[in-house]
């Protein structure tokens, strides 16, 4: 049996649950009628690829998180929390980790990218002529820069998802889980942004590294990264931010989360560190008494 | 039943913060046979089939599998099993076998009486027939050892009687069945060997004919009667914190 096959299995076992499961099948349709309503009241769609991404950038901000802890909380908990059982498969804490993040992560990618595919289609029907150019070079809309931004997009959300998972997996009860994983969502869509501005009023961040201490921030690395390499590509108007320091955020959140995932996974993360910490405290006592 | 062990467990304590639940425990488990875990409620018996499958770490002493080498050395049934709603019942099955070999889940089925409730969602299923599926899953893989933590919780006497039939049947096949019960008639019955826990330690090991021999009592109740004394209150280890 290969890794490849156990974490296939896991991964698809994931999608099944998310596929199955009616209330998250509510969501993209709902996702669907704010993208509506917003961009009925904002008129991006008339403007083309770009402008509905302007639109769209701020409900996201907001939608995907709570997304991401829908999907997020209760990967590890309630019933579908089988570790006991798989500890005796030959499943690798990595695969197991591996599996269960793409696979929910593939169902994110679905219950997002879905609405915003079709808000790209209506686009490319009543946006304008330049709106249905594929664009080689900057100063052009393009549907190559929406679909960048749907990208940025599941980026956003794969970073939210993994931080959910670990703040669940680390407590044990299904409330606490919820709550944990809440805490996450609300950190993430305004926490950055107010430590940020706080920084800036205690003129503990300076003007200069306003663009980098944003990168540290998840949403404001989304944003960043969206105004830079969708907004900025069309309009000339880049400088959000730092990208290689947004990049490497998101990559750092994501890395940790998952890291913090794969800890919390084998339940008695700090057992062996516990009974190390005995053993160490009795050879001490004894080197003591002689 | 084989002279030589599947599991060796040597000096296995485990604790909760300051509560001791099991104190060196240290038994070998004879390949080929059924061996029952029993005690009071409290006295660690689930504590212990946890630890023996890993998903418990010791506090100290070893778990050892000295079994033959296989993919999936021990299947495990914990007390309160869990399924993922929206799958059937072959289809959670076959999700593990998936795992392993992924071998056609029907016969497991059949083998627990499922059958006809292949493709029926897990959500859907009464609490005997989830203990059922639970130890369809602890075959999967045909593992040397399986751990069957109160299999028959919520079964009816038939029922019971069928899973501890069952349990003899694969021991008469080579695989060694370990599971704990209150149901001391069916475990007379039925086990090779009993290990009688009594606040986190072994009080008394061996068959269970021996056991009523030296203890000079006619029942397997007779015996945990001996053991534990006669008592209405749930043993606390550990004091009360």
């Amino acid at each position: 049996m290969t890794r490849g096959r156990v974490f296939g299995a896991i991964a698809w076992r994931e999608v099944s649950t998310v596929a199955r499961t009616r209330s998250y099948l509510l969501l993209p349709v709902g996702l669907l009628a704010v993208f509506a309503g917003t961009l009925r009241a904002g008129g991006g769609l008339e403007g083309g690829y770009v402008p509905t991404a302007v639109d769209l950038l701020l409900p996201l901000e907001l939608l995907v998180p709570l997304v991401a802890v829908a999907l997020g909380y209760r990967a590890f908990g309630g019933d579908n929390d089988d570790r006991p059982v798989l500890l005796t498969y030959p499943v690798s804490k990595r695969s197991l980790v591996a599996g269960v993040f793409v696979g929910r992560l593939v169902g994110l990618a679905g219950i997002v990218g879905t609405p915003l595919a079709v808000v790209g289609v209506v686009v490319s029907r009543v946006g304008g002529h330049e709106s249905r150019v594929f664009a080689t070079h900057g100063g052009v809309d393009s549907p190559v820069l929406f679909v960048r931004f749907l990208a940025l997009t599941i980026c956003f959300g794969a970073v939210v998802l993994a931080m959910a998972m670990a703040a669940s997996i680390l407590v044990r009860s299904g409330r606490a889980a919820l709550a944990a994983a809440l805490a996450v969502g609300v950190a993430v869509v305004a926490g950055g942004d107010l430590l940020a501005l706080a920084g800036l009023t205690a003129d503990a961040i300076g003007d200069d590294a306003l663009g980098t201490a944003l990168a540290a921030s998840p949403n404001a690395a989304y944003r960043g990264l969206v105004l830079e390499t969708v907004v900025g590509v069309a309009t000339d108007r880049g400088a959000a931010i730092d990208t290689a320091a947004a990049v490497a955020g998101l990559a750092g959140w994501l890395l940790a989360s998952l890291g913090s995932v794969g800890l919390g996974v084998d339940r008695r993360p700090l057992t062996g560190l516990r009974v190390r910490t005995r053993e160490l405290r009795s050879r001490a006592v004894e080197a003591l008494d002689r | 039943m084989s002279d030589d062990p599947v599991l060796r467990i040597d000096g296995v304590s485990k604790s909760f913060g300051s509560v001791e639940v099991l104190s060196d425990v240290s038994v070998s488990i004879p390949s080929g046979s059924v061996v029952a875990v029993v005690g009071p409620n409290g006295s660690g018996k689930t504590t212990l089939l946890r630890t023996l499958v890993g998903d418990l770490r010791p506090t100290t002493g070893t778990v050892s599998y000295v079994g033959p080498d296989t993919d999936r050395p021990i299947g495990y049934l914990p007390q309160e099993p869990t399924f993922r709603p929206g799958f059937t019942a072959a289809e959670t099955l076959a999700f593990y076998s998936s795992l392993l070999d992924g071998r056609d889940p029907e016969p497991l089925l059949e083998r627990v009486g499922l059958a006809a409730a292949a493709d029926r969602n897990v959500e859907a299923l009464s609490g005997g027939m989830r203990q059922l599926l639970g130890i369809a899953q602890a075959t999967v893989g045909d593992p040397p050892l399986i751990v069957l933590d109160e299999p028959a919780s919520g079964l009816d006497p038939n029922m019971s009687e069928s899973v501890f039939g069952t349990a003899a049947e694969m021991a008469g096949s080579g695989t060694t069945v370990l599971v704990s019960s209150h149901d001391l008639a069916l475990v007379e019955s039925t086990a090779d060997a009993v290990v009688v826990l009594n606040r986190g330690s072994v009080a008394a090991a061996g068959p269970v004919s021996d056991l009523r021999d030296r203890f000079d009592v006619d029942s397997l109740r007779g015996v945990l009667n001996a053991v534990v004394g006669d008592t209405e209150a749930v043993a606390v280890v550990g004091g009360t914190r």
